[in-house]
């Protein structure tokens, strides 16, 4: 089920929470509006913590996990580390690593399965994704951005990316992925999908400027609730538009 | 302009030429190599910037001279302030087109508009409709269609159409209300709120935007407000909507806390000869400025503030938070005024002859060319 929210007046759900199937993380906000309505719907299946990363709200941004794991950058704290490790569930494992591009979140996208990488992060980093989130490591760009986390968002079910993807992008990554993927936008109009909104298994939040349209399509592609992937070429077909050329 | 510019660039390669130490010769690779790095543009407003640097465009056959004479000492002279301060010297011409607010500016203009509240939570996306929706009145500035908004300048009426008992509205006139400290103000303030006929301008700008954008702003906002009071096509409610009779102005501007303290001396801002009441709490920080007292101390950060503060009927100005403030930094305040309409036009007289309005003679052209050049001083932010 999509859920619309904001954090503090920002629509960018997915740069304050990191949630996937096993945890969430929310930011720590002035007003208790964002993490509660993260808990009203989660904290029956899972862990719902608050924690700042690198002493920043970012935490959507910098991290990057799934249910086998969490990556934190070499920012974070002691404190903070060891405040999320108390919090996780011990199958969860935590780890910081030392990587150059420390956005982790803008870098990294990935499901329990699979994970897309920026094209430039180390060999190293790559070998700790495979091992610690437990998939299989793809280098990839998203429609020509390099920053795979901020322009796509995927789980186990579906995947939504970039509005400008061409055809052949979304064939080639879905079959990598071998999830079914779709183009489009959240917010509104915002093409950062990575930031605009957060998802697992059963449960997605986006920004409270997401459209109607954008919220069946999310719906759809992610599977929650009863929409299924073929509603977008069947019954919401005359709302889409799916080229201007 | 061009000529000048070839000018620079031959300079640049005589610079190349001449033989110098190690470590000029760094200084003179990492030039050349910077400027044949960047594309073209780039390049020449390198060259552009070290002619920009002696005193006075028309001097430039004496400045050549100068450098001839002395060639390593001033070589080495040119471009150690080039490196320096290099990137805040360059300029780059940007250019200016004015649209009406469409639905592809929604991200845009919430990005502007989000701290319009000074960072109170507040329905941003609401304002933003509204603004988007009202296709008779509103201007929005970008440099090309496809861009973000630069800037954003449109009228509301406060108690009829669009913006009349919505969210937004309701938020902002308790933000204003609770700004203003002084009781009959606030009466005013309540009145020209709820009042009919009451024009709210909702302007945002980016932070350095040129001064020459305010006047055809101000132009186009004045002429669209005109035309939709009294064009027939329009039915008579929004020819009424539209027939304002004082505009209510809310704006950011300044003060210098060293001149608050020193009581002043520097005269840095234009004194609000005209315009009614300062808020009562800072008088005592103002004691010694005298009867000037009132509002001297404001420094405008755009040019139509200063021009309408001046024929305002009445305002007043509070703090807002902001950041600690940094040694020489200016003080952040909101301002609200009301502006009386028949004063209007005076008040952008006054502005016009002052910034220059290249709408004026230009006619009904929607594109003002950046006459001004936009020093990407980022950094000086």
């Amino acid at each position: 089920m999509a859920t619309r929210c904001q954090f503090e007046n920002s629509n960018d759900v997915g740069v304050f929470a990191k949630l996937t199937n096993a945890y969430c993380i929310c930011a720590l906000g002035g007003a208790e509006n964002f993490y509660s309505v993260f808990e009203a719907e989660l904290s029956d299946h899972i862990p719902v913590i608050k924690s700042s990363v690198a002493g920043t709200r970012l935490v959507g941004r910098l991290t990057v996990g799934n249910r086998n794991g969490l990556l934190l950058p070499n920012t974070t704290s002691d404190q903070e580390l060891t405040h999320i490790r108390n919090c996780l569930p011990d199958e969860v494992v935590v780890q910081r690593i030392d990587e150059r591009l420390s956005a982790l979140g803008n870098c990294i996208a990935c499901n329990d399965y699979v994970a897309l990488i920026h094209p430039d992060i180390d060999r190293e980093t790559e070998e700790i994704v495979a091992d610690v989130l437990g998939v299989e490591v793809f280098r990839q760009t998203v429609a020509g951005n390099v920053l795979v986390g901020s322009y796509c968002a995927f789980t186990n079910q579906g995947g939504l990316v970039h509005p400008k993807t061409s055809i052949e992008d979304l064939d080639e990554l879905s079959s990598l992925l071998q999830i079914p993927l779709v183009a489009g936008t959240v917010n509104r109009g915002s093409d950062v999908i990575g930031a605009g909104l957060v998802a697992n298994d059963w449960a997605a939040f986006c920004g409270l400027d997401t459209t109607s349209t954008e919220l069946s399509v999310i719906e759809s592609v992610f599977k929650l609730r009863d929409a299924q992937p073929m509603n977008i070429i069947n019954d919401l077909r005359a709302s889409l538009i799916d080229t201007m050329a | 302009m061009p000529k000048r510019k070839a000018e620079a660039q031959l300079k640049r390669e005589e610079d190349e030429e001449q033989p110098s130490d190690g470590v000029e010769d760094d200084d003179n690779d990492k030039n050349a190599s910077e400027g044949d790095d960047e594309p073209d543009g780039e390049g020449n407003d390198e060259g552009d910037s070290d002619e920009g640097e002696d005193s006075s465009e028309g001097e430039s056959d004496d400045s050549d001279s100068d450098d001839d004479s002395g060639p390593e000492a001033s070589s080495s002279e040119v471009e150690s302030e080039d490196d320096e301060e290099g990137e805040a010297y360059k300029e780059i011409n940007v250019q200016f087109e004015f649209f009406d607010p469409q639905e592809r500016d929604f991200l845009g203009l919430r990005a502007l508009l989000n701290t319009y509240l000074d960072g109170q939570q507040y329905d941003c996306s609401g304002l933003v409709d509204a603004i988007i929706k009202q296709t008779a009145v509103g201007t929005v500035v970008k440099s090309s269609e496809e861009d973000d908004p630069f800037a954003v300048l449109t009228a509301f009426n406060t108690c009829q159409g669009i913006a009349a008992g919505s969210v937004w509205l309701t938020q902002l006139r308790e933000y204003l209300t609770a700004g203003c400290s002084d009781p009959a103000t606030r009466e005013k303030l309540s009145k020209a709120l709820s009042g009919p006929g009451t024009g709210l301008l909702v302007s945002e700008r980016l932070i350095n935007c040129p001064p020459q954008l305010a006047p055809p702003l101000m132009q186009m906002l004045m002429e669209e407000v005109d035309g939709a009071a009294k064009d027939e096509d329009y039915p008579q409610e929004e020819r009424e909507e539209f027939a304002f009779k004082r505009f209510l102005h809310v704006t950011r501007v300044y003060t210098d806390p060293q001149d608050e303290q020193e009581g002043g001396d520097e005269g840095q801002a234009a004194g609000g000869s005209g315009a009614a009441s300062a808020p009562g709490r800072d008088s005592s920080l103002r004691g010694k400025l005298g009867d000037e007292g009132k509002n001297a101390l404001i420094v405008y950060v755009r040019p139509e503030d200063e021009y309408l503060h001046q024929v305002s009927s009445w305002s007043f100005t509070f703090p807002v938070e902001s950041r600690p403030l940094a040694k020489g930094d200016l003080r952040p305040l909101r301002a609200v005024m009301c502006v009386e309409a028949r004063r209007m036009r005076e008040a952008r007289e006054m502005m016009d002859m002052v910034v220059g309005n290249m709408m004026a003679d230009g006619g009904a052209s929607a594109v003002a060319a950046g006459g001004g050049n936009v020093v990407a001083a980022a950094a000086g932010e």
